[in-house]
């Protein structure tokens, strides 16, 4: 579904990605563990397309398409998403209006018909509920004085909505406590299937307690340097990057 | 003297206008003139809007004073016919005197100045109004009594149809707001002619007593015309007034807004909206003048500025002293969407006084491009999310707005504008 092949990227002079390469087949999640600064961000967004990165060199895949040659906006509708890691706070703009428009904005790529505002609105709510999210959230600003959990229930329950082919979590877990951890883990457990797939960036083996990952991957200076399954997490924790780090050098 | 406009034309000009109770009025104007000059880029008042380009027009309308130009627009065929409200159109100094029957059955009267002058002070006190006194043709009063009912908002548009080759208007509009009266007013500029055309406007209201008035000033010009227009609000004891202005239309629009405090629990909130777009100039300059204590003004204007448009804002509270406890606040914040938008803004305090709560603020600033970013990566498109945000930055203005009949042709109006910024 996804190929990441060779993937050099920078800010100004300063190399964040130095030759990542990554695949990811439909039904799988994967977690991408590192330390601060380590890529993981930069890689997330390179994916959903922020052209603040600059690409130097590498390619990246998605549905046998080259991704690079898509704006954002069609990388959206074609089915990434991305849950960011400090989600933005647009006030004044109405989280349902957002969430319509861009529920619309890709039916109308995929030549389905638009929703109206009924429909919209009962699939929004029976989402919410499913998710137990606070049903004032559809009224309220785009993130606008919501709670770091909030903003990141907030994510999920757009995921859900947009039913993306692959959703990138951006340390979705930061900043959440064990109840909000979980409502997020809840809906990315329901929304994880065969048909779809799941990389989750985080610091920390936690919430890969309540996603199972398929597969974890250790990303150091801007490229995966170990592999393996769920077990590489809880050796982590133990161990710490800073001992994963020596032992490959 | 003046300087731009020939008097010896302005003095011909007026004699050909109805005399009789205005005649005072014009030939203290014209004296004023002749004493006084036009504004220019050398005034501190006026150093970034030049409106020299202006006066030729005027001179040209002048040979033409002895035409009477009648309206051509229907008030189906504009803004009047979107917004459900008792419509006054005004035409250089006409009106259409079925609606104005119509009004008296609500408590609002309507008339010709000349007809009701009742020791009606017209007031002439910069050069630009003197030229508005020389040349209107007449004024329109409007009353507004104690019991006048608000079900629906008063509406007055000034007709800018330019179809009979009138190249300058000189409106003015006198309201009188009773004690106790409680009304809703929408004053609107609009035309769908795009020819040169030059529009000096004056507006005095006079609040009394524990009234209040909700008031839209809505300009939407087209693009080759210019509106000069001074406001003069005073306000009785207890009276309050919530106040926006809406400017998206025009080549050079100025306004000066002036509200004076003269008693007591006064309070005014003076808002606004400018979006300027290519060859645009929009200038507001607002004078919050408190001549009592226990008054409260705010002030709060956005700014959207696109393609080479330049925009200036200067916002003054004045506190004279004795004015204890003066409430004061002045705000300016401003959205560049292109790299030649250009804006001067100049928040002002000025206080004689101690015990009063004043503060006053300014900002520049371009679309978060990380807000951006996040709505297209939902799959928004680029232009579609600017225009969302740029929405947004003025939403708190909009909905400021206590007219609700207003809400969708305002919507209509802004989200147009806000496409054609984009483009």
């Amino acid at each position: 579904m996804l190929e990441i092949k060779n993937l050099h990227a920078k800010v100004g002079t300063t190399n964040i990605l130095n030759g990542l390469s990554l695949t990811i087949k439909k039904g799988e999640v994967h977690a991408i563990m590192g330390p601060n600064g380590s890529g993981k961000s930069t890689l997330a967004r390179i994916i959903a397309g922020d052209d603040s990165y600059d690409v130097t060199d590498g390619e990246i895949h998605y549905k046998n398409k080259n991704l690079m040659e898509l704006s954002p906006e069609e990388r959206s509708r074609e089915g990434i998403f991305l849950g960011f890691q400090y989600p933005v706070e647009i006030p004044g703009l109405n989280n349902s209006q957002f969430l319509k428009a861009a529920l619309n904005a890709k039916r109308k790529y995929l030549g389905i018909e638009e929703i109206d505002a009924f429909e919209f609105l009962k699939m929004a709510r029976e989402t919410i509920k499913r998710l137990e999210i606070d049903p004032s959230f559809l009224n309220r600003g785009v993130n606008e004085g919501f709670s770091g959990g909030e903003r990141k229930r907030n994510e999920i329950l757009q995921m859900t909505m947009l039913e993306p082919n692959i959703a990138i979590l951006d340390e979705t877990d930061s900043g959440l406590d064990i109840d909000a951890l979980k409502v997020v883990a809840k809906g990315v457990n329901e929304f994880r299937n065969q048909d779809n797939a799941v990389i989750l960036v985080t610091h920390y083996q936690r919430l890969l307690e309540y996603i199972k990952p398929d597969k974890v991957h250790v990303l150091s200076e801007g490229r995966i340097i170990r592999s393996g399954d769920e077990s590489l997490a809880k050796e982590l924790e133990k161990t710490g990057y800073i001992a994963e780090k020596e032992s490959k050098k | 003297m003046s300087a731009q406009i020939s008097l010896e034309l302005l003095a011909s000009a007026t004699k050909k206008l109805t005399q009789g109770e205005l005649s005072e009025t014009r030939s203290n104007a014209l004296s004023n003139l002749r004493d006084s000059e036009m504004p220019s880029t050398k005034n501190e008042e006026w150093q970034y809007t030049d409106i020299s380009s202006v006066f030729a027009l005027c001179e040209k309308s002048l040979h033409e004073t002895s035409k009477k130009v009648k309206s051509t627009v229907k008030k189906e065929n504009c803004i009047a016919g979107e917004i459900d409200a008792h419509w006054i159109m005004i035409n250089n100094g006409t009106i259409d005197t079925q609606e104005v029957k119509k009004l008296r059955k609500i408590g609002v009267y309507v008339s010709l100045l000349s007809k009701n002058l009742d020791n009606t002070e017209v007031i002439i006190d910069d050069s630009l109004s003197s030229l508005n006194a020389v040349l209107m043709s007449d004024a329109i009063k409007i009353t507004i009594s104690s019991e006048a009912e608000n079900k629906k908002p008063i509406g007055i548009l000034f007709d800018n149809d330019t179809s009979l080759s009138n190249h300058a208007s000189n409106f003015r509009c006198i309201l009188e707001v009773k004690n106790n009266a409680n009304i809703s007013i929408i004053h609107a500029h609009t035309t769908k002619i795009n020819a040169p055309h030059f529009t000096n406007s004056v507006v005095q209201i006079n609040l009394g007593k524990n009234s209040h008035v909700e008031y839209l000033k809505l300009q939407n010009y087209s693009p080759k015309q210019t509106l000069i227009e001074k406001s003069i609000i005073n306000l009785d004891l207890n009276a309050s007034l919530n106040y926006t202005s809406v400017d998206i239309g025009g080549q050079l629009t100025r306004a000066d807004i002036v509200i004076n405090f003269n008693d007591k629990h006064a309070n005014a909130i003076i808002n606004g909206v400018y979006i300027a777009g290519q060859n645009q100039h929009i200038d507001n300059h607002i004078s919050a003048n408190h001549y009592i204590g226990s008054t409260q003004s705010s002030q709060n204007f956005y700014g959207v500025i696109g393609g080479n448009g330049r925009c200036v804002f200067n916002g003054k509270a004045l506190v004279c002293e004795g004015a204890i406890g003066t409430n004061a606040n002045q705000y300016n914040h401003n959205l560049l969407i292109s790299e030649n938008a250009e804006i001067n803004t100049k928040p002002e305090l000025e206080i004689y006084n101690d015990d009063v709560k004043c503060s006053h603020g300014t900002t520049v600033g371009q679309l978060d491009k990380n807000a951006l970013f996040y709505m297209q990566s939902r799959g928004i498109d680029e232009d579609i999310a600017q225009q969302l945000l740029t929405k947004t930055f003025i939403t708190r203005i909009l909905n400021g707005i206590k007219i609700p009949c207003v809400k969708n042709s305002l919507e209509n109006l802004i989200t147009n504008k806000l496409q054609k910024l984009s483009r």
